[in-house]
């Protein structure tokens, strides 16, 4: 099952092209998905990989003539990683409500905005929550629910 | 009703003050200090200083005591997580965003926004329109652009100067409400009332038809 998934060709749109965004696409285009990665700052695509073979789109990620122009309502898989809650939220919400992609993922530093993520269906990624569950691993040897 | 306004400057404090003035109880959040001092002294209300898209800034605002939460940041993200926190965490009945881009207007609505509007979606559609119609005064949009209030001005080119409204080929579902002459002598209008030149008219219509209002007030004669 995992390797279908792996082996699948995914179309796959990252926003926010920044350390993880690019590393994400970099990673995604090395395993032989299409990726489109859009960033509002053309010079913020340095950061990919040189081995990336996807293509890049400079514009504002939450404007939906941009995403209707690079296919959001055909893609398998939006992640939305720019450097901004809000504007995570609002991509991550467009492509899951209007355009009904079927995996969104969104990442949101601040845990207690997740709640406007909760109904809709979308995976939230918080590092704030992966941190702490990090550390706790190391102080106590395991997982431990608090 | 209690109120809570987060985000905007002038907007904020103009509508603080129209709310006040019909008797709501309005609580204001904003990111400018300065600014929340200000308009918690000139308007004697709480002002709370903070970044509303955080739940926290809302709760320390009362948001759970609210009626209803309108969003005046200058960015339509910050407006739409205010609005979801506002409704999903906080219960608030009546939510209301302000947005840039007027394609965020079906988006936010689709989200779950109860109400929605662009400023610059206003503007384009007034100059649009007044470019096209010169004798179109008024234009006013309602229930998401379904019905639309208008106003004519009667000149000498116009079809309809000196009929009788009766007479009028108006469309089905539209109505002729009220006629102003001289400026000040408004009269409601009756089938047997004659449109003079340079009246003023009020019309009410379905969006659908307003493309034939604006062909009866404008040339064909």
């Amino acid at each position: 099952m995992e390797k279908d998934k792996k082996n699948k060709k995914d179309n796959i749109i990252v926003i926010g092209c920044g350390r993880l965004g690019s590393t994400i696409a970099g990673n995604l285009s090395d395993i032989n998905k299409n990726l489109m990665i859009v960033d509002m700052d053309q010079s913020s695509f340095r950061k990919l990989s040189s081995s990336y073979g996807g293509l890049t789109k400079e514009g504002d990620g939450t404007d939906i003539d941009l995403l209707e122009s690079i296919g959001i309502a055909k893609t398998d898989i939006v992640i939305a990683s720019t450097d901004e809650d809000d504007i995570n939220i609002l991509i991550s919400q467009i492509a899951k409500v209007i355009y009904k992609v079927p995996d969104v993922i969104t990442r949101i530093y601040d845990t207690s905005k997740a709640i406007t993520c909760e109904d809709f269906g979308i995976h939230v990624i918080s590092p704030t929550t992966l941190s702490i569950k990090e550390f706790q691993k190391k102080i106590f040897g395991e997982e431990v629910e608090f | 009703m209690n109120i809570l306004i987060v985000g905007g400057h002038a907007k904020a404090n103009f509508l603080t003050k129209s709310l006040k003035e019909s008797g709501h109880n309005v609580t204001i959040v904003n990111k400018d200090k300065e600014w929340c001092k200000i308009m918690a002294h000139s308007h004697g209300i709480v002002g709370v200083y903070g970044d509303g898209t955080k739940p926290f800034v809302l709760k320390d605002a009362g948001a759970i005591e609210m009626d209803t939460v309108i969003a005046l940041c200058n960015k339509d993200s910050a407006n739409l997580v205010i609005c979801e926190v506002a409704k999903k965490q906080f219960k608030v009945k009546n939510t209301f965003a302000v947005v840039n881009d007027p394609q965020n207007i079906k988006v936010f609505m689709k989200l779950g926004v109860d109400k929605v509007i662009s400023s610059t979606e206003i503007l384009s559609d007034m100059i649009e329109f007044e470019a096209v119609i010169d004798n179109l005064i008024n234009y006013l949009p309602m229930e998401n652009e379904k019905i639309i209030l208008s106003e004519f001005y009667v000149d000498a080119r116009s079809k309809v100067a000196e009929m009788l409204i009766k007479d009028i080929d108006l469309p089905n579902e539209a109505i002729i409400a009220y006629i102003i002459r001289d400026d000040d002598f408004v009269i409601c209008a009756e089938g047997n009332c004659e449109l003079k030149i340079s009246d003023k008219v009020i019309v009410l219509s379905r969006s659908k038809d307003f493309g034939k209002i604006t062909s009866l007030f404008y040339w064909g004669k």
